[in-house]
């Protein structure tokens, strides 16, 4: 029988195979290891556990391991602090957001999810719907026509210029 | 999760985010939901995935775990004369930012997610569309005009709207007593109940109102009697005064389980407006906290008691608008937060958007909006 997840230690490797070792009690906070170290039954003597995260870099997992490390450490996860950490921690690059977002997703890393889809959301926060295909490599795959009666319908979100349309 | 660049139009210098159209359903909603309606509603003209996603029967119950939803400021503007100088505003707390919305030539009203239109019968339609989704009621066993209208039943399925006063006399053709009447409309069987009155210490008295659970409470803002009509029972409780010292005016919020009073107290120190939270058995009012001084003497002109005669109140779920309901000031409010624990946080609401025009009066109510309603 394996031993419990929070006892052992485990391994995980990106995909251009950077390994990064972690203390069971860290790798909790990911559902997917949580499962996957339930069904192993492989490794319960040494107590290791090894995981292969495909189409995840080691630089983007470098972040992910630090994000688990910092709240996994409960002397540290104190609510203000780990407010004003979270914020730095997540203060970056949108490339690197995205790819935060799948490795958090991959991992099931519920309090990642969280704070990448905030931050994701603070980026469209405020824009118009041109603004923010641009910003986001977005197709408009809406005809004129079909958008200006979707902004037609819901001017008061628009601001001055639409709902003068309408008016 | 395929990450793979969908077919794009060459990508713009500055837009190396390839794939962000490619991630799944589950991550858009998730992303989307963390933002607040304004941009939910601006998110939903982004491209087809975005619009279904927030369209999706799921969204709204994710978005409000993301986001717990604040109850909005609802101002509408009404000219006796010239209907086309009416205008309607919305307040949304979350972004801090005013919209302007389409008018109503008639009297309406509003609450949970609701506008109202009351005459020969009740009208209702969800909130903030471009134009409102007219659903009819049989006819009500008597006319009004602007009643008090307590919605019954979990947020976006209602149960029972229960209409209280407002009662159109006509020609002096009216028995006073039913200026008092009181009727329930059933959703489910689409038909009105005639009940019991609300008791006579509320005739002709403008009134506050707050719906907690099954029940509907009433205050006159210049008595302090309050009385709550049980939609379950069909029966008011006896009427009682809630009267802290020195209060002037007052009026109900609903907060939860809990019921507030706020109102206007004059005190030594001048005039100073407070809140209380109500303990249902014994009517104690225990004070939660008072609005920084400077900040009601900023809505208005002097300290003058008439002065304040135009304050009111509308508030509901932990958020609680204060505003001066006088035309030359552009109705300036401020807003309280209530937390859980009960400590107060006040604030300044951001001016309106002008211009604004001259009304006759004004209808102000607290609502919270879901993107469902919203969306459709």
């Amino acid at each position: 029988m394996a031993s419990p997840s929070h006892t052992r230690t485990v391994t995980l490797k990106s995909c251009d195979d950077v390994e990064f070792v972690l203390d069971g009690s860290v790798a909790t906070l990911s559902q997917t290891l949580v499962s996957a170290m339930a069904e192993d039954s492989s490794s319960s003597d040494d107590g290791t556990f090894t995981w292969c995260v495909s189409n995840i870099t080691g630089e983007v997992l470098a972040k992910v391991v630090e994000f688990c490390n910092k709240h996994a450490d409960i002397s540290s996860s104190r609510g203000e602090d780990l407010k004003e950490w979270d914020k730095a921690f997540i203060s970056v690059e949108l490339d690197l957001l995205y790819d935060l977002i799948l490795a958090a997703d991959n991992l099931n890393i519920e309090s990642l999810l969280d704070l990448t889809a905030q931050r994701v959301a603070d980026e469209i926060k405020g824009k118009m719907p041109h603004e923010i295909r641009m910003l986001f490599n977005i197709e408009k795959d809406f005809t004129d026509e079909e958008e200006r009666e979707i902004r037609r319908e819901h001017a008061w979100a628009y601001g001055g210029e639409s709902l003068k349309s309408f008016l | 999760m395929a990450t793979t660049d969908a077919p794009h139009p060459p990508p713009l210098p500055t837009t190396a985010h390839p794939g962000w159209s490619a991630l799944g359903p589950d991550i858009t909603e998730l992303i989307l939901s963390h933002l607040p309606l304004r941009s939910i509603v601006i998110a939903s003209a982004v491209c087809k995935q975005w619009r279904s996603a927030v369209t999706h029967p799921s969204f709204s119950s994710l978005a409000a775990l993301s986001r717990p939803p604040k109850p909005w400021f609802f101002l509408y503007g009404l000219n006796n004369v010239f209907t086309k100088n009416n205008q309607a505003f919305a307040f949304d707390p979350d972004s801090s930012t005013w919209s302007r919305l389409p008018t109503s030539d008639d009297d309406v009203s509003g609450s949970a997610g609701f506008l109202f239109s009351a005459d020969h019968s009740l009208r209702f339609s969800p909130l903030l569309l471009r134009r409102p989704l007219w659903r009819q009621t049989p006819p009500l066993r008597v006319s009004r005009s602007n009643p008090l209208i307590g919605v019954i039943g979990p947020p976006g399925r209602p149960s029972s709207f229960v209409v209280v006063g407002g009662v159109k006399y006509i020609g002096g053709l009216v028995d006073i007593e039913d200026g008092l009447a009181v009727e329930v409309y059933d959703v489910g069987s689409d038909s009105w109940d005639l009940c019991p009155p609300m008791p006579p210490e509320f005739r002709s008295h403008r009134l506050s109102s707050a719906v907690i659970g099954h029940r509907v409470y009433v205050c006159g803002i210049h008595t302090c009697h309050v009385s709550h009509f049980d939609v379950a029972m069909r029966r008011w409780s006896a009427v009682r005064a809630l009267r802290p010292v020195g209060v002037q005016l007052s009026f109900l919020v609903a907060c939860a389980d809990r019921l507030l009073l706020a109102g206007l107290c004059g005190t030594t120190k001048g005039p100073l407006f407070k809140l209380w939270s109500v303990c249902d058995d014994s009517g104690e009012c225990v004070e939660i906290g008072a609005m920084p001084q400077e900040m009601l003497m900023g809505m208005f002109d002097s300290e003058g008691e008439e002065e304040f005669a135009s304050l009111r109140c509308v508030g509901l779920e932990g958020m609680v608008y204060v505003f001066n309901e006088e035309q030359h000031r552009a109705y300036p409010a401020c807003l309280c937060e209530v937390a859980v624990g009960g400590g107060c946080v006040w604030r300044k609401v951001p001016e309106l958007p002008g211009p604004v025009n001259r009304f006759h009066r004004v209808v102000s109510f607290c609502s919270c909006v879901s993107p469902a309603s919203v969306l459709g």
